[in-house]
């Protein structure tokens, strides 16, 4: 009787630790929630040091980072565009702007890499919106666009 | 005299618009000589993709392509660059490494295969250590009692 008892629990104990160590075992290394990051960073590669005003035509310079969890190797291309109030930018739709330049990376899973980039907006406006976008290569090697977007509000005035 | 005049200014303007016809030509040739690098650097970052595409393939099935991955992104700054001998240098990168995706593809499907051995001989390992346990734990757990109240004696009440 007694010894039926110390199997049941001795099974109970077997099959819990059985089934944690089985799903243990088959989702090791799988990543639950990929993501890719995208930051700007100002001048002196911080968050919050921007510049607000700049020269139109001057370049300036900002920092892009850029971090890959998507559990694969990834080819991101960063996308400068310039817009202004009514530009629509988020996480399903890109703008619809030109681009001014393009900054690319190949990152492995879980890197991350800060790319310098050189801006000059040409037009004097007031409240440029100074766009970054994410896009990655994908399977087909056509780009997309991956939701991931910055941007920063810049006066850009005529040189005096 | 002045339809002279004019026929005199129109043979002008055709002898110089002759004359200065293979410098137009030149300048064509300049603009189009420019256009080649930038086709080129498209051309590169198609081959580029393709070798990425690969390497992605590679990964997938196990194999590690974190130095490929560094090369591809030396050969694209060089792409970026744009300068003949920086395009000529991506070049040789990304064939050199397009070369070793055969090899990569290979390690990928070896790395698989062990690695489904283990998970397989692990799952194997724990079914026989959850049957053993089952058969003989109970044994061993009454054995280790006995042996911890051996001084313990039994009375009648």
């Amino acid at each position: 009787m007694i010894d039926e008892e110390v199997r049941a629990v001795v099974l109970a104990i077997v099959v819990l630790g059985g089934a944690l160590a089985v799903s243990q075992a088959i989702t090791a290394g799988r990543v639950v929630e990929p993501f890719s990051a995208l930051g700007t960073l100002g001048p002196n590669m911080k968050i919050g040091d921007y510049p607000k005003e700049v020269l139109a035509g001057e370049p300036f310079r900002l920092y892009l980072y850029v971090e890959n969890h998507e559990g694969k190797a990834m080819y991101y291309r960063v996308l400068e565009k310039v817009g202004d109030n009514s530009t629509v930018v988020n996480e399903t739709v890109p703008a619809d702007l030109p681009v001014l330049a393009s900054y690319e990376v190949i990152l492995a899973h879980g890197g991350n890499a800060t790319v310098p980039a050189d801006v000059a907006i040409g037009t004097p406006m007031q409240g440029a919106k100074l766009i970054f976008e994410l896009w990655a290569v994908g399977p087909d090697g056509s780009p997309y666009y991956t939701g991931r977007w910055n941007h920063l509000w810049i006066d850009v005035t005529s040189p005096p | 005299m002045t339809v002279d005049r004019l026929s005199f200014l129109a043979g002008i303007s055709i002898a110089s618009l002759l004359a200065l016809s293979p410098l137009m030509l030149g300048t064509a040739a300049v603009l189009v000589r420019c256009s080649p690098s930038g086709e080129e650097q498209e051309a590169l970052r198609a081959d580029l993709v393709e070798v990425f595409l690969a390497l992605q393939s590679a990964e997938s099935r196990g194999a590690d392509i974190s130095a490929p991955l560094q090369s591809l992104n030396h050969a694209l700054a060089l792409i970026q660059d744009g300068k003949p001998e920086s395009l000529d240098q991506a070049r040789l990168i990304i064939s050199e490494v397009n070369a070793t995706v055969p090899r990569l593809l290979a390690e990928g499907d070896q790395s698989r295969l062990i690695s489904s051995v283990g998970l397989y001989s692990f799952l194997a390992s724990l079914a026989a250590v959850g049957a053993l346990s089952y058969l003989y734990l109970p044994r061993l757990i009454w054995r280790s009692w006995v042996k911890a109240k051996r001084r313990w004696e039994v009375a009648a009440s």
